[in-house]
């Protein structure tokens, strides 16, 4: 290192610039520094984050333990809420107040989504399209399977629209069901679903049909392929009962807001 | 001495964003970020050599280092745009570069130690 100094410079160079050009080469340095220690962090992140890419068979053993018991639990909370149903009955055998509450609970549960429901309105059907791009780039592919942010337009024209109860495929939509896409599989109710996707609403059904058909709506947005959805309307359905889990671990009811909000605001 | 202060400035910068917890970089551009950081050390170690065959120029080292760490990223993006890893390119030439540079490097400095002892042997008997 001692050589670098040492050598002769092939040009005379004027000493303010030789003072500056330390200056830079330090600065220069400390930027390098910086941009291998950015690297080093960021890498290390990466690391940590992400699913281990290559363990496919790890993943998809822990996926298959995971379902099997996720189908074990449904079946016990089906068998819970059949339950549930036979002791509100036994108690119902109870005349007078029993009564009462009875038929208050059995029409909150109605408006919960916790029963099957059935009557006229509304099939909105969404396929993936027939055509084929195998040429066109995966970004244009896209546009002709079915997402889920388009099942959740047709599910919230349909509530906007006056629906009174909506189920897609063989799952009933309440205020929390999430339908979401991971990967080629849209979970509704955490459930995955495949296409066709049938999306059934209760309610008017001339009022809903026109919100589908409104312009510039939902049915207009599928004009790169207008077979990807059908619309028709049905005189009587079934909608089965909401299935998934009804437990709330954060939310707690307020019985008196009134006081509610006095003990917030006093603390 | 120059050298080693230079490598503690590098050494100081890397531990200002290694430990920082307050600057990151979105897992995405993490590859531009390497590419950047190999072509700034490739313009560093190109420097060095220059300096050992008495060739260095300040401004051609300041305008190479800024311009070759733009250019490898503006390349690499380029490439993600066309579709094709330009910045494999980029990246194998750099480290190409790098040997290159640095084996010239060893050599003058093993050629002045060997110029050195000779000089001081044949000085002594």
């Amino acid at each position: 290192m001692a050589l670098f100094l040492a050598t002769p410079r092939s040009e005379a160079k004027p000493k303010s610039e030789d003072r500056s050009w330390w200056i830079s080469l330090f600065i220069l340095c400390a930027i390098l520094g910086g941009l291998f220690g950015l690297s080093f962090k960021t890498q290390n992140a990466i690391r940590h984050n992400e699913l281990p890419s290559g363990n496919y068979a790890g993943l998809a053993q822990a996926y298959q333990v995971l379902k099997k018991s996720n189908d074990a639990d449904r079946g016990t909370i089906g068998d819970l809420q059949l339950n549930i149903g036979k002791l509100e009955q036994a108690l119902g055998a109870h005349p007078g107040q029993q009564q009462v509450l009875e038929d208050q609970l059995k029409g909150l549960r109605f408006q919960a989504g916790l029963t099957a429901v059935t009557g006229p309105g509304l099939i909105v059907t969404l396929n993936d399209s027939k055509k084929r791009f195998p040429d066109e780039p995966a970004s244009v592919q896209m546009q002709y399977i079915i997402h889920d942010v388009d099942i959740n337009q047709v599910v919230n024209e349909l509530k906007a629209a006056g629906a009174e109860a909506i189920a897609v495929n063989d799952q009933r939509i309440i205020g929390m069901s999430p339908i979401r896409c991971a990967g080629p599989t849209i979970f509704v109710n955490n459930v995955p679903e495949t296409p066709p996707y049938v999306i059934r609403a209760v309610g008017d059904a001339k009022t809903l049909q026109d919100a589908m058909n409104l312009a510039g709506g939902v049915v207009a947005g599928f004009s790169l392929d207008p077979a990807m959805i059908a619309v028709a309307k049905s005189d009587s359905m079934l909608l089965p009962a909401y299935q998934g889990p009804t437990e709330s671990k954060y939310a707690r009811p307020v019985n008196d807001l009134r006081s509610h909000s006095r003990s917030l605001s006093a603390g | 001495m120059l050298a080693i202060l230079a490598v503690l400035c590098a050494v100081a910068g890397f531990a200002l964003t290694y430990f920082l917890p307050g600057i990151t970089v979105p897992f995405g551009d993490q590859e531009y970020l390497s590419l950047a950081a190999l072509a700034g050390l490739d313009s560093l170690v190109g420097g060095i050599r220059a300096g050992t065959e008495g060739k260095f120029q300040s401004t051609v080292f300041i305008s190479g280092f800024v311009m070759n760490t733009l250019l490898a990223v503006f390349l690499a993006y380029l490439g993600e745009r066309l579709g094709q890893d330009i910045g494999l390119a980029a990246l194998v030439l750099l480290g190409g570069r790098t040997f290159v540079n640095l084996s010239i490097i060893r050599r003058h400095w093993l050629e002045g130690r060997m110029i050195g002892q000779s000089a001081s042997t044949a000085g002594g008997s």
